[in-house]
């Protein structure tokens, strides 16, 4: 019967690749068995020479550079080994600072690893584009920056953006140029990611930050208003201000809770006047905000609040006054409807958190 | 003096030991919250160091245990990359002595371990 | 004369009929499986280089609420909860809902937490039973917990009330006795925060079996296999489902269903749909059919996406009884979730779900056991009388079991090549001569438990069954202080 020669020749297919599959696989962890072992014993060598160079320190009056012992050389003859090195090396810089980390990056430069991530930029393959971007970056190699710069172009998505974020790693507010020509989304990751970068460097340009706020990219607006919000630039508040009135939902929500954390006491005015227009979600924010910066002048407005009719605002509204301090809570206390449902269990809740 | 570190990133937990050691201090380790606990039961040591976010028991968990037991007050130093002001005040209110966000300075971290032992 | 012939004719069409499905759903699956290489190559790449650190501090982060209903959970909710407490993330809720427990559950927490009756306005979003009291704890080490305590309504209406008392913008949803890896959140979360033109509604996670594992103090220390057969069959079935399955439907973005034990949601679409639906014992299921039917009939564009990283780890049944009692309950789950959205079978409007996922979902998923069992029977009583090639049968069932076996070695090897959680170098040969011994042993208890499944739903059986567990078995740990039964 053709069928059942048919169905035994698949059955053999079937069965021939089931074979070399789990051939594959045995192999495949033998192999992976003898490179894990080989990886730890460079570990423990590397361990060796990273440890001795955290901890090194000149001799006073000492001129002389920190030595790169022997046998670090020795082991970093295959492109495994050193990409090993390469990745506690990584590991060591970020989370250590100061004389340890310039030490590291000394390190890198001695044995030349800077070759080995330089080389992965230019492979096909665009994670490890990303890899070599990622470790130049990290393991500050700013004479790199003119071929860096060329990635925060690069086609594929995830290479463009850990080239924007080496340049600002490298380079810091200056690195953030490239939001003058963006035209595709910042997402949240990313921007949290460039926060991050920049959380330690000063020196915010003022110029470029107004620019930004009226950049046609909504999310270099947001990006710029969250920018302002975390290196406290009071001065910039009135520039935040003005985004009240932006067009995008996400820009005003970041506008709101940018002059909550810069303290902005004299928007609370423009907050209060924009209030009426704004979603559920800015409503709260903004509740939220004069809770944090709002003076006496505020009180008869929250209290307003307290009767509308989503519950979320009556709430929100209750703990904008109990932060507002005493005058708040007498405020909150001599609403009317206080001792009634479900004003009687915000009035619970917010004393209770505020006790807390 | 003994110190117990309590980090669970190998680098970072030797990079310590070294420089501590170099101080001339005697250097326990422990690698989780659940064995720095451990330790600090079977003896007490003259300074923590730990981490916050760690297996088994966070470090805030650890200030707390360490401040309950009785006997005299050990220091205590959290050692975090977790910066923000609500966390580092939560430990100082647990009743942290120091706090120090990663990346840190071995340098920095011994000045300030000298500066609590010889309070 | 006559009656052989019509036999015959009967028993060629029962014969090719049984074919054409099986070669559809191989073909399927090998599309599939192709699918999920491709889409896993993707992710182990991208994610190599990512940094969840940066969310587990960072003030941007969304904020989110651990739902985790209890019932009768007295035994060991208190590590349970102290596992919960230490998982890294800044903004989280993690909420206990104790759905009317009639041990000592509730009394248990608020000794251990030192809790304490909280007022609070709940939003009432969605309909639930009674609240009797809502408790926080004292002490600022316990910051994170509430605990809600509510007259018994069953899964579905205690994560609803979860939802309406959750004051974060997400929600994960577990099964509080479940291990959940320190940074299963910022990963979960990622996703939320990556997208820039769709939105993510819902974040799939990955349920492991933690038979056999070391575990200690609520946390896993070691991976181990599990040492018995049926958890280990199901650990491999688990592999087959998280790791080729879901991987290539995400890739597709036509997921239909998130494991019960672990997902991640957008809390407003969740009440806008109206929240999960106690009506049916698939609830997990419906909710995700439901929110997609949402974004679809409401056209807007949205994601739904999946992490296939060992995040969570539950304890698989390790009895015949009981796991019959799950897949009966699985079974009945799927035919309700996928009866109340019929609607949306072959119907365009819903794109690729209508299209593609839910036609799967019915013929190759529910129908399979049928079809499995109807075949077998058929064939039997054609091969009794004489009507049917018997060699050509057992031809067909040889090369389909080979094929099955494939699947569960690629599944295996999928395994090896991105999380590789079992390190011993035996583990893996034992996986494959349990892939080798499925077909003949599990298999079989599975169609059969579906086929229960499909009767009792006719018959209108409702609810869980005893669903009641041994507590995980733990190997060889020393200092065991809180060993747990």
């Amino acid at each position: 019967m053709p069928g059942l020669r048919f169905l035994f020749a698949a059955m053999a297919g079937v069965l021939g690749m089931l074979l070399t599959l789990i051939g594959f696989i045995l192999v495949y962890l033998l192999r992976r068995k003898r490179l894990d072992r080989l990886k730890d014993k460079w570990r423990e060598i590397h361990g060796e020479v990273i440890q001795m160079a955290i901890v090194w320190e000149p001799a006073p009056g000492d001129s002389e550079p920190m030595p790169v012992p022997v046998s670090a050389a020795r082991t970093l003859g295959s492109p495994v080994s050193r990409q090993c090195m390469i990745g506690d090396l990584i590991k060591g810089k970020k989370a250590l600072s100061g004389a340890a980390a310039d030490n590291l990056v000394c390190l890198y430069n001695r044995l030349e690893l800077d070759r080995d991530s330089a080389k992965r930029l230019m492979s096909p393959k665009w994670h490890l584009q990303a890899q070599g971007i990622h470790e130049l970056a990290t393991m500050e190699q700013r004479g790199y920056v003119t071929r860096l710069y060329r990635f925060t172009n690069a086609s594929n998505e995830m290479v463009r953006k850990e080239a924007q974020a080496a340049i600002v790693q490298l380079f810091g507010f200056e690195g953030l140029r490239f939001l003058d020509v963006i035209d595709t989304s910042l997402s949240e990751w990313q921007q949290i990611q460039l926060l991050q970068l920049l959380q330690h460097t000063t020196g915010a340009p003022q110029g470029s930050l107004q620019r930004w706020l009226h950049s046609s990219n909504a999310t270099v607006r947001m990006f710029t208003l969250r920018l302002i919000a975390e290196h406290h630039l009071p001065e910039m508040a009135p520039h935040a201000a003005d985004r009240l009135s932006d067009s995008i939902d996400g820009v005003r929500l970041q506008a709101i809770r940018c002059l909550r954390d810069l303290g902005a006491t004299d928007s609370c005015g423009a907050l209060t006047r924009v209030y009426p227009e704004e979603g559920l979600a800015g409503q709260l924010a903004i509740l939220d905000a004069i809770g944090h910066i709002g003076t006496a002048a505020q009180l008869q407005f929250l209290q307003d609040q307290l009767n509308a009719s989503e519950d979320r605002i009556k709430l929100e509204a209750a703990r904008a006054l109990v932060r507002l301090g005493e005058e708040g809570l007498i405020c909150l206390e001599r609403f009317p409807k206080i001792d009634r449902f479900p004003w009687n269990d915000v009035f619970r809740q917010v004393t209770c958190e505020w006790r807390l | 003096m003994k110190i117990l570190v309590a980090e669970d990133e190998p680098i970072l937990i030797r990079a310590i030991e070294m420089r501590l050691k170099r101080d001339g201090h005697e250097v326990w380790l422990a690698e989780d919250g659940q064995q720095a606990l451990d330790k600090f039961e079977q003896e007490p040591p003259d300074l923590i160091i730990t981490d916050i976010m760690m297996p088994y028991a966070s470090g805030l968990e650890i200030i707390a245990a360490v401040r309950a037991s009785p006997g005299p007050k050990v220091p205590v130093i959290i050692l975090s990359a977790m910066g923000q002001e609500d966390v580092v005040l939560e430990a100082f209110r647990l009743g942290a002595d120091d706090y120090i966000t990663k990346p840190f300075s071995p340098n920095e971290l011994s000045v300030r371990v000298r500066r609590l032992l010889t309070n | 004369m006559e009656v052989m012939s019509i036999l015959q004719v009967i028993s060629d069409v029962l014969a090719y009929g049984f074919w054409l499905y099986s070669i559809a759903l191989l073909s399927s699956q090998l599309l599939l499986g192709s699918l999920a290489m491709v889409q896993m190559r993707q992710y182990m790449r991208s994610s190599s280089f990512t940094d969840y650190s940066l969310l587990a501090g960072s003030p941007h982060a969304p904020g989110i609420s651990i739902l985790a209903p209890a019932y009768n959970e007295g035994a060991t909710i208190v590590e349970n909860v102290r596992s919960l407490l230490s998982i890294h993330y800044r903004n989280l809720e993690l909420i206990v809902v104790n759905d009317g427990s009639k041990d000592d559950s509730l009394q248990k927490l608020i000794d251990h937490y030192q809790l304490r009756k909280t007022d609070r306005l709940v939003q009432t979003g969605i309909a639930t039973k009674k609240i009797r009291g809502i408790y926080q704890s004292a002490n600022p080490v316990f910051h994170k917990l509430i605990v809600v305590d509510k007259e018994n309504g069953g899964k579905a209406d205690a994560l609803n009330v979860g939802i309406n008392v959750s004051g974060q913008p997400y929600i994960v949803c577990i099964d509080v006795d479940c291990i959940i890896e320190q940074d299963a959140l910022l990963k979960m979360a990622k996703p939320f925060l990556d997208t820039q033109d769709k939105r993510v509604i819902a974040s799939g996670g990955v349920v492991r079996i933690a038979n056999g594992c070391e575990v200690r103090n609520g946390r896993l220390v070691k991976v181990h296999l599990p040492d018995t057969f049926l958890p280990r069959t199901q650990a491999l079935e688990y592999f087959r489902a998280f790791l080729i399955g879901r991987m290539a439907w995400s890739r597709l973005n036509a997921m239909l269903l998130i494991s019960g034990a672990f997902g991640a949601f957008d809390k407003e679409i969740v009440i806008a749909c109206g929240g999960y639906n106690g009506a049916t014992v698939g609830e997990d299921m419906e909710l995700v059919v439901r929110m997609r039917r949402y974004m679809e009939e409401h056209r807007i564009p949205y994601k739904v996406t999946y992490i296939p990283d060992p995040l969570c780890w539950t304890e698989a049944p390790a009895s015949y009884k009981i796991l019959g009692r799950q897949r009966n309950r699985w079974t009945r789950g799927t035919i309700e979730t996928l009866s109340i959205h019929r609607k949306m079978c072959f119907n365009p409007h819903y794109g690729r779900l209508g299209l593609l996922s839910f036609p799967y979902w019915l013929f190759f998923e529910l129908l399979a056991p049928i079809v499995e069992a109807a075949g077998i029977l058929a064939s039997i009583f054609m091969a009794m009388f004489g009507g049917m090639n018997v060699l050509l049968f057992l031809a067909l069932l040889g090369f389909i079991f080979s094929f099955g076996i494939l699947f569960s070695i690629l599944a295996i090897l999928m395994e090896v090549l991105s999380f590789n959680q079992y390190r011993r170098s035996g583990d893996i040969l034992r996986l494959v001569f349990t892939a080798i011994l499925e077909p003949l042993v599990f298999h079989p208890f599975i169609v059969w438990s579906a086929i229960r499944g499909n009767i009792d739903l006719m018959r209108k059986k409702k609810g869980w069954g005893d669903m009641s567990r041994q507590g995980f078995a733990t190997k060889k740990f020393t200092a065991g202080k809180d060993s747990r039964r």
